[in-house]
This record gives C-alpha cells, structure tokens and sequence, in this order.
C-alpha cells in the first residue's frame, strides 16, 4: 500500500485547524462557532493518528488518544448546545456579538 | 503539641465558632471572641510560668508537617509545615499580642453592630499576630503575616469611619508590599543558606556542601548562617538581600517616607482597631529585623549601620516634630509611635547588647501605650464627639480619671521615668551612644520634642477652663476601667521594676549578639 | 542608723499612698494629719542618720540591689548616705513638713485638697528618694519625677490658662536641661562601665575614662558640662531661667518647698555630687562659675521691677541659686552647699509669709498691698527675718554664706564675678525691702482688700516662726564662733582642693557687703517707707533700663521668637511635607495606576472573539519563539 506521506497529512491537520480557528473567530453565530470547534478537534485527531504511526516504537495509543478525543468531543457538544439553548431562552439571541455582559 | 501551638490556635478556632455556630446573639459573639483571647493570654502567661531562662533556644516548639516538595534544589527537599515555638525575644510580644488582642476586645463598645464580622475578623487577626511572633518557620511566619494583614484590612474597613475604606486599601496595599518585600528576602535567605549564591571562597566550600539543604526553619537557619554567613553569599547578593529585607522593614513599620498609611489608617479607624494596629500590628517589622536581619544577616546590620542610625534618627526627630503639628490626637499618636520606633531603629543599629535589648524594651513598651492611648482618646471622643485637640480642653473637670489616665499615658510616651518608656530609651541610646554617638547626639533632640507635643496636647484637652458644651459628661465606666488600668499598670510594672521582662530578653540579646560577633 | 536611711523617702512614698487609696474625698483633717506626722517622722530619721554619718563616717553604704541587667552590666537601685546628702535629708525633709503643714490652713476649702497632698507627698518622696541615690541613674529617674511633680503643682489649678501654660513650660525647659544630663550620664556609663559615683569618679581621677572618639580630660569636660545643662534647667540658671518666675502660678507652698527649697536647689546639689568630676576639668568649673555670676546678677536686677510679690521673690531664688553655683564654680564647695541650706530656711520662710499675704488679700499685686504691718505682725516679722537674711545683714544666716562666698570669688581670683556678686547684693537687699515696704507698711492701697486680711490659723504661722528662727541662726552651723562645723563635716566627703576651712575671715569683706547689704535698704526706704525718691519719676528717668528690667531682658520673647517660632515653623513644615509631598507622592503613583486602568480597560471589549484572536496571536508568538530559539524553522 502507498503511504500517505507524512507531510500531507499534517497540512491537512494545519489546513484544518486553521479553517475552525477562522470560523471560531469570525462567525457569529454560535451554533457555527461550536461546529468550528469541532473541526479544531478533528484536526488534532488527525495529528494524533500521523503521529502514532512515527517514533521509536509505533503503535495504535494515538489512535486510541483520537478515539478519546472523539467523545470528549461529543460530551463537549453536548453541554455547549445546552448552554446555548439556556442562553437563547434568556437572552433570546445566539449572536456572539450580543454576549457581551462583560463589557468594561 | 506545644504549648504555644495552642496560643495561636485559640483565638483559631474562637474566629471559626463565632461564624459557624448558627443563632447566636451578639453577647454571645463577644463572650466568644473574649474567650478566645483570653485562653491565649492565659496560655500566653503559662509559656512565661514555664520559660526556661538558662537557653536562648526556642522553646514549646511544636512542628506540623504539610506537605514536602521533592528534589527543589540539589536533590534536596523542602518541608513546608507549620511550626510554632518562643524564645526571649518572642515571649514579651506574644504577651503583649495577647492582653492588647483582650483588652481591645474587652473595650469594643456595647453598641457595636456586625458583632460576628467584628469578633471574626478580630481573632483572626489576633491569631496571626501571635503567629509571626511565634513562627518557627518562615512559611509560617509569611502566612500569619498575611492573614494578620487581611484580617486587619476588614476590621478597618468593615467598622471604621466614614472615608475608612481608602484608609483600609492604603494599609492594604503598603503591608502588602511589606509582605512581598519580606517573601523576596526570606526565600532569597533560604536558598542562599542552602549555597544558592555560591561562593569564590575555597576553604568554605566543605561548609557548603554539609550545609546544601534547603529549609524553611528559623533555628536551622540561625545556624547555619552563624557559622560562615559569608560563605554562602557573594558581598553584593547579601547587601540586596539585606536591603530589600531592610526596606521590608521600612513599609511594615511605617518609617518615614513609607509612613503615610500609619496616620491615615489610624485617622480613620475605631477606637479598638487602633489599638490592635498600633499596639501589635506595627510591632511586627521591628521584630522582622531583630529575627532575620541582626539574627541571619548581622554583618550587614554593622555594615549598613550608619544608614539605620540615620534612618532612626530622621524616624525620630520627623515623627516628632510632624506630631506636633497635628491637630487629631490619632494623628498624633500614630507619629508619636513612628518617633518611638526610630529609636529602635537606632538600638539596632547600635548592635550591641544595650541597643537590642532597648529596642525590644521600646516595642513593648510603646505597643502599650500607643494602645492606652488610643483607648482614652477614643473614650474621649465618644464622650466629645471629636478628637480633635483644638475642640478638647478642660476635660479635667468632667473627668478627672480619664485625664489622669491620659496624663500618665503621655507622660510614659514622653519617656518619664518609672514607666516602660523610660527603661526603653535610656538602653536605646546607651546602645546608640556606644556606637554612632555624633548620630545619637541628634537623636536625644527627640526626647525634648516628645515632651513638647504631648504636653501641647495635654494642655489643650484636659487643662484649661471647662467648656459648657462638656460640663455634664461622664467618667471612665467600670468597663473603661478594665483596659486603662491594667495597660496602665503594665507600664508602671515595667517602668519600675524592668526586669520583669528585662530577664526574658537576656539571654536571646547575647544569643543575637554572638552572632554578630 | 544610715542602714535605715531607706525609711525617709519610704515615709511620704506610705503617706502618698495611703492618700491614693483614701481618694479624692478624703477628709482634709485626716489628709494633712497623716502627710506631716510621716514627714517629720523621716525628718527626725533623717537628723538621726545625720548625727550618726558624722560620728561614724564609714557606714555609708552604698547599699543596693538588681534594677536590670543589660548585657553584661548591671543597673542596681538602693541608697548611700554621704555628708552632704545626710544634711540634704534634714533640709528637705524639715522644710517639707513645715510646707505641708503650712498647706493645711493655705488649700483649706479647695476642692481637689486630697490632690494637692498626694502631689506634695508624690514629690517630698522623689525628692528625698533623689538625695540618697547611690547612682546617677536612679538621680537622673527621680530628678525627672520631681519634674513630674514640679509640672502637675504648677498646673495644679489646671482650669487657669496661666497655670496651664506656665505648667508645660517648666517642664519643657527643664526637659532641655535634662537631655543634658541624660546624655552626660549616658557617657559616663559607656567610659566607666558604671553609674556610680564611686566607680565613676575613680575613673576620672584616674585618666580612664576615654570612648573611641574622646580622650580622658575631653570626655571629662563634656560630661561635666552636660552634667551642668541639667543643673541649669532645673536650677533655673541663666538661660534656662525661663520658667522659674512662670511656675508661680502654683499654688504659693509649692512654690516654698519646690521652687525655693528643695526642687531648684536640687541642680546646686548635682553639681556639689559630683564635684569630684568637675575639679577635674578647670573649663567645667569656670564655666558653673561665670553662668552662676551672670545668673545671680541678672535676676536680681530683674527683680528690682516686678510688681508680683511672687515672681520678686522667684527672681530672688534664681538669683541666690546663681550664687550657690558661683561658689560651686570658683571652689568654694562647703559655701555653696551652707548657702543652699540657709538658702532653703530663708526663702521657704518669704514664699510662706508671702503666702499667708497672699491668703489673706487675695492679690499678688504689690501694688494693691500696703499697710499690712497692723493686720499681720507675725507674719510682718517673719517676713523682716528672712528679708534680713536674703539682705546679708549680721547676724542673719544669709550673711554667714552669701558673705563666705563672696570671699571666696575673691580669693579665688575672679573679681569681676566679686563684682557681679556685689552689685546682685545690693539689689538683692532693695528688691526685698521693696516688697517688704510695699506689703506691710504706709497705707492700704487697695481698703476693701485690707478689710478682710487677718492672720492664718497656727497650721500657718507655726511653720512661720519655725523657719523664721532657723533665717535668723541657721548661719551659725558654719562660723568662726562653732569652729566651721558645716565644713568640717562636709569635707569629710571630698578633701581634696576645695577652697573652705582654710580660708580666713576677711572682716574688710564683711563689712563691705553689709554695707552694701543696708545700701540697698536704706534706697529701699526712701523710695517705699518715707517717701524721698519717686519710684515712678526715676523709672521715667531710667527709661530704658527700667524697661529692661522690667520685661525681664526680653528673654522669653526672645526665646519665643528664636526657638518657639522656630520649632512650630519646622513642625508645620514637616507636616506640609508629610501631607503633599510624600503622601502627594503616593497619591500621584495611585492616580497614575488607575489611570493606566482605566485606558486599558478599553480593551475589555465583551466579546468573546476579540479575546479568542488575541490568545491565538500569543500562541503563534510563542510557538514561533520556541522554534526559533531552538534553531529550526525560522
């Protein structure tokens, strides 16, 4: 089997990364936000299998790592939409711009 | 445990009552707090009964271990822990700590409001206070400062006069940096004495590496630097080390140009604050220096002498003079007790045996009457609703006692002898004299101002011809009676009879000295 | 019996007290009965230690126990009885009786009388407690609670802004004068390791005392003379006179015993202790020598004017206290010591006829007396008997001494201080016949005043004739007639160079300061008693002299305007700077922080992404500086 370089791989990770921080930051809704955040979290996945695969002695922990990660994840959504659901009831928004209680 | 662990956990566990106990009634609060500092006096009084006047070591010791960091430095770990003991120098302020913290309560007014808050915060910083006079370690001695420091933050704060809460940050902020200032240095000490800072000296280096274990505890570290303290610093690390512990000392005891929040503090807070804060909580400082400046660095107290000598005397003649001027009696009193401490600046410049033990002879004796002070002015001022001089005069005639009292307090501040402030200045400045006399000669300046603005304000509050607005006040109550007398005969104890503590620090002044060589 | 010297201080220290315990409302009988019968009991201990010092002189102590040690010394308090404080006991303790006694009829109906004799029992302890110090540590403790004691009668009337004033400033400047002392005994302590006199006088005799910084005779000197300001401040010499003539504002027995008797006389004393120091220094002498002179003459002419029965007679004390220290300062140590004791007879006795005048008229003005002589004959004649002994006429005790050391100032070699000390005679002997005229004889100035004066009860007039009896034969405890007895007795103390017994009675002298002595009362009498000379056209005449004298040379406004004005100008000073300056610092580092605050709390946005993109900056930063730091990528 030709083997996906390593090279690639991690582009796809950074490519990746890079697309969920730009959402994380620029969008404003909050449900767009969340799932950027997911993808921020794939794109780690994505390093932990690369990884796994290199060193002195590879094995599947990364990939074990990136399924723990998975649920993590999901937990996270989990308690993010409820949070936003609780927010929107107060507030009656999902606007991140609106969230701004903490102004000086 | 030691004896002395329970006299800082007394008032410990009065504070955590009083908040936690459901129900109770604002009697119940003060009985509680008095309790606490009672049990502290009484324990306080047994460490005396028990005190072995033959060693200068520490003695009730009592250690707790916390918790150890592994490997720190070297391959040596370091015990953090709580440890408690006294020796000659700490037994007098644990004393003093102790009948202040009950005389203060015991003279709170009846119509107190928040009495809960107030006994809380009140044992807390009793309890903090009897820990840094009886840290055996520095982790404890930093940790009772700080909750002595915050505990007294929200006693200004909570229960002082309008405008307070500025008066309680300003304190705040300076014993604060007092603090860092002081964490700096310690822990600076502490690794050094673990042969942080190396050394260039050859012959020394055997010393070093028997004595490479860092630790926290004080007679450890008395030791160690006692054997070769220049071994284990290069001259420059030692002088910075010194000198920040130095300007430590400076804000802490509000020495003049770190002073400003002594007067305000004292300005605007209540009668029984004040005489926690002036009694006790300015005590600490001079403690720190004679502990860790003259007890692990002393040959930078020599080195640096002129410049504490200069200090104590500008301390001297600046709080004098500005008393003078002052218009507030706590004012007043609180530069009063600036000029006072300069003289055991000068004592401990002075290194010798008469200089410490003066200067340990002035911080007791001037916590006594900075607190007597600050109770009569106070009882004073709620009679008169002012304490301020120009508004006061012929008090003499509605209360007779109370002036008695207030005469004898100023009398004792000005040095008169047969009271404690007398024995404190004549060994201050025979200790002064001995070693910077052209210094000390500016210094004695200070004894003839102390009698101008104390007998100025005298004049203008209880002598002269009654006002009408005053005629039908009351005197002392038997509760008043309480803290005046006894703080009043403490000081005529000590004035007449000086060795009643003189003894205690005996033995504790020839250890300090010996090593200053 | 000097084994119980102890009793006579501890007798008032009882009576003091058992008057603290009693209270404020104790019973005037009551209060007076206990304070005299325990002051003459120590009286007669005291004659009893003064026979049994001069039979067997070498029981003198000191005997003493453990005050405090520090470092390797040990501060011991106790007693020591030596010639010269054996015959201080007697004085003291003779005159404190008489004074309180005289008290008894003179606070009568005051409502603070229990006080009074606390106080009066208060300072007859220190007092006496001051004399038989072994050291000059416990001197320098009791000197300063006569001080205490000193202050707190002179504001006895505290409601009287007068009495107040007058009250803090003879402790202020007294205080100047024991910051000398303080600072004199501090220095002998440090060179001899010791605050006995023994230990520190052979010290000095021996050349050892020296500190790193100041050889034997310089350290000799400079105590001395510090030793000397603290006399001069409590002596009220010249130029910390000041507050002597203000201290009057007390009532008048606390001016006999205090500032006539005893308390001033307590700087003379201190000076004759430790005599063997200032024998050792020739400029200390020379310096006790000119400001006694200087004093004994400035006073007197002061006094020539004021119109204050009270302060007439204080210039006078400061006056003759410049005498006894003359004496002190040309060598004459057993004359200034006998002019101290009849010094102490006389004076007590003018302040208590004073005092019974005052009692009965209710004015200290002279001018609102007069005529007084047919209302009060004893208490006329009392007052001629120590008018006649302050005057110097045979056979007065004041001739006996005041003549003895002007003798001494002769032969010694300072003429001018002779001169001084013949011109302060003659106005010595006007300024007191004055106010005797003034008071007792012509007509009553002031009749509605005169109506009412009568004589005191005997509480009053027998301290009178006691202390009038001793005015007119105290001078004969040192006279040709008894063989010197008072020198002979006191040199037992310290033999070595002073002038005294030797010395041969110049009759020449004598004669010369009588005559001048009755000089001054004849002008006396012809200005007041048979009016020749009009007092008020030679004061015109005078002009500005007779202001001088008047406003007392101008030394408190000067001193006010020199020291007083400058001491509250650094005060207000010191608080400018305190409040602006230093605290205006703080407040400006405080305000520039908030400041910072509040630009950068703009940055403080709310939103979640601002903050979100500034953390993601940072990361890059930090991940770009770890990896050019570890050389890589960039």
């Amino acid at each position: 089997m030709f083997p996906i370089p390593t090279g690639s791989l991690l582009a796809l990770g950074a490519i990746l990364f890079c697309i969920g921080l730009y959402g994380a930051l620029t969008k404003r809704n909050l449900i767009i936000v969340l799932v950027s955040i997911e993808l921020m979290l794939n794109a780690a996945n994505i390093n932990l299998v690369t990884f796994s695969r290199l060193g002195v002695g590879p094995n599947i922990s990364g990939q074990v790592f990136a399924l723990f990660t998975i649920t993590v994840a999901a937990a996270e959504i989990a308690v993010g939409l409820a949070l936003l659901l609780a927010i929107f009831r107060v507030r009656k928004t999902t606007e991140v711009q609106d969230l701004n209680v903490h102004k000086h | 445990m030691g004896l002395v662990f329970w006299i800082v956990l007394a008032p410990l566990i009065a504070a955590v009552l009083i908040l936690v106990v459901p129900g109770l009634r604002a009697g119940a609060h003060r009985a509680l707090g008095l309790l606490g500092s009672a049990a502290a006096l009484v324990l306080a009084l047994a460490a005396w009964g028990r005190f072995q006047y033959a060693t200068s070591a520490y003695q009730e010791v009592s250690r707790l271990h916390w918790f150890t960091l592994p490997a720190l430095w070297q391959q040596s770990d370091l015990s953090i822990g709580l440890s408690f003991g006294v020796d000659g120098l700490s037994l007098p302020l644990v004393l003093l700590a102790a009948f202040i913290s009950l005389l203060a309560g015991v003279a709170a007014p009846r119509t107190l409001q928040r009495t809960r808050l107030y006994y809380f915060w009140m044992e807390l910083a009793t309890a903090g206070i009897l820990g840094v006079f009886t840290a055996m370690d520095l982790f404890t001695f930093l940790l009772a400062l700080e909750l002595s420091l915050f505990a007294a933050f929200f006693l200004i704060h909570l229960f002082g006069e309008a405008g307070s809460r500025k008066a309680a940050f300003k304190f705040l902020l300076y014993r604060g940096l007092a603090s860092v200032l002081f964490l700096a240095a310690l822990v600076g000490l502490a690794y050094g004495a673990a042969g942080g800072f190396g050394t260039t000296q050859p012959d020394t280096q055997g010393i070093i590496n028997g004595a490479g274990a860092l630790t926290f505890d004080i007679p450890t570290l008395t030791d160690t630097l006692h054997k070769a303290s220049e071994a284990f610093f290069t001259p420059h690390a030692r002088s910075v080390l010194f000198l920040i512990l130095l300007l430590g000392v400076l804000v802490e005891e509000a020495f003049v140009p770190f002073h400003t929040w002594l007067p305000t503090t004292h300005e605007f807070s209540d009668t029984t604050t004040n005489m926690l804060i002036g009694g006790v909580l300015t005590k600490t400082g001079a403690y720190a220096l004679l502990r860790f400046g003259v007890g692990l660095l002393p040959g930078e107290v020599r080195h640096w002498g002129v410049l504490i000598a200069v200090l104590g005397v500008i301390n001297i003649l600046y709080g004098a003079f500005a008393a003078w001027a002052q218009k507030d009696w706590r004012r007043l009193i609180a530069f009063g007790s600036i000029s006072h401490m300069g003289l055991v600046l000068l004592g401990v410049a002075a290194l010798n045996a008469a200089g410490l033990q003066g200067a340990m002879f002035m911080m007791v004796s001037s916590g006594l009457l900075t607190a007597l002070l600050f109770f009569l002015t106070g009882a004073i001022k709620e009679r008169t609703q002012t304490a301020l001089i120009p508004s006061l005069g012929g008090l003499s005639r509605p209360m007779p006692m109370l002036s008695g009292f207030l005469l004898v307090a100023a009398l004792g501040s000005l040095g008169l002898p047969l009271t404690s402030g007398f024995v404190s200045e004549i060994q201050a400045f025979i200790g002064g004299f001995g070693t910077y006399p052209a210094i000390s000669f500016v210094g004695v300046i200070g004894i003839i101002l102390s009698a101008v603005y104390l007998l100025y304000a005298m004049e203008k509050t209880t002598f002269g011809p009654a006002r009408q607005s005053y005629t039908g006040l009351a005197d002392a109550t038997p509760r008043e009676y309480v803290p005046t007398v006894v703080l009043t005969a403490l000081v005529l104890l000590i004035g007449v009879y000086p060795s009643v503590i003189g003894d205690l620090f005996g033995l504790s002044v020839q250890a300090l000295l010996r090593i200053g060589g | 019996m000097v084994e119980y010297a102890w009793l006579v201080p501890l007798l008032p220290l009882v009576a003091y007290v058992f008057l603290l315990v009693l209270g404020r409302r104790a019973p005037e009988g009551i209060v007076a009965g206990v304070s005299v019968v325990l002051t003459f009991a120590a009286f007669l201990i005291s004659a009893l230690v003064f026979r049994s010092v001069g039979q067997s002189p070498d029981q003198t102590g000191p005997y003493v126990f453990h005050w405090l040690t520090v470092g390797t010394h040990s501060f011991t308090v106790g007693f020591e009885v030596t010639h010269l404080n054996a015959l201080m006991l007697v004085v003291v303790s003779l005159v404190s009786t008489l004074v309180l006694l005289f008290s008894k009829g003179y606070m009568h109906g005051d409502e603070r009388f229990p006080v009074f004799y606390q106080y009066l029992n208060l300072f007859v302890f220190s007092m006496l407690a001051l004399v038989i110090s072994p050291n000059l540590l416990q001197l320098y403790i009791f000197w300063e609670m006569v001080g205490l004691c000193s202050y707190l009668l002179v504001g006895f009337w505290y409601f009287k802004p007068e009495a107040a004033l007058a009250a803090k400033k003879s402790f202020i400047v007294t205080r100047i004068g024991d910051v000398g002392l303080f600072t004199g005994i501090i220095l002998l302590f440090l060179a001899s390791g010791s605050f006995d006199y023994s230990t520190v006088f052979t010290a000095a005799a021996a050349h050892k005392l020296s500190l790193g910084w100041i050889s034997n005779d310089h350290l000799v000197t400079l105590a001395a003379i510090l030793i000397f300001v603290g006399a001069v401040g409590k002596s009220a010499q010249f130029p910390l006179h000041v507050w002597l003539p203000d201290a009057m504002e007390g009532p008048t027995p606390v001016s006999a015993l205090i500032h006539a008797a005893t308390m001033v006389a307590a700087g003379v004393y201190l000076v004759a202790r430790c005599y063997p120091l200032f024998q050792l220094s020739p400029a200390a002498l020379s310096t006790v020598a000119w400001i006694g002179g200087i004093t004994a003459l400035l006073a007197a002419l002061i006094a020539l004017t004021q119109r204050d029965i009270k302060r007439v007679i204080a210039y006078s004390t400061i006056s003759q206290l410049g005498y006894m220290m003359m004496a002190l300062g040309v060598g004459a140590y057993a004359y200034g010591v006998f002019h101290l004791m009849t010094h102490a007879f006389f004076k007590a006795l003018l302040f208590l006829a004073a005092g019974s005048v005052i009692h009965a008229l209710d004015t200290q003005d002279l001018f609102e007396m007069g005529g007084l002589y047919k209302k009060m004959k004893l208490t006329a004649w009392t007052f001629l008997a120590g008018a006649l002994a302050l005057a110097g006429i045979v056979p007065f005790a004041g001739f006996w001494s005041k003549d003895d050391i002007l003798a001494a100032a002769l032969e010694s070699g300072h003429t001018v201080l002779y001169v001084f000390g013949l011109i302060a005679a003659f106005c010595t002997a006007f300024y007191i016949f004055r106010v005797y005229f003034l008071t007792f004889t012509g007509q009553p100035r002031d009749p509605a005043r005169h109506e009412h004066a009568h004589e005191g009860s005997w509480v009053m007039t027998l301290p009178l004739v006691v202390l009038a009896v001793l005015a007119t034969i105290g001078g004969f405890f040192n006279t040709p007639f008894n063989g010197y007895g008072l020198e002979r007795y006191l040199f037992a103390d310290s033999p070595q160079g002073a002038i005294g017994a030797t010395t041969p009675e110049n009759v020449g002298l004598m004669v010369l300061s009588v005559l001048v002595g009755l000089a001054g009362i004849g002008l006396a009498a012809l200005m007041y008693w048979r009016p020749a000379i009009q007092p008020e056209k030679l004061a015109r005449s005078l002009g500005f002299l007779y202001q001088l004298s008047f406003r007392k040379f101008y030394l408190d406004e000067i001193y006010y305007a020199i020291v007083v004005a400058t001491g509250k100008a650094i005060a207000a000073i010191v608080d400018f700077v305190d409040r602006y300056i230093i605290d205006g610092i703080v407040r400006l580092v405080a305000r520039i922080v908030a400041t910072i605050g509040l630009g950068l709390k703009y940055t403080q946005t709310g939103q979640i992404q601002a903050y979100t993109a500034v953390a993601a900056f940072g990361v890059l930063i930090l991940v770009a500086w770890a990896m050019w730091s570890i050389g890589g990528v960039l």
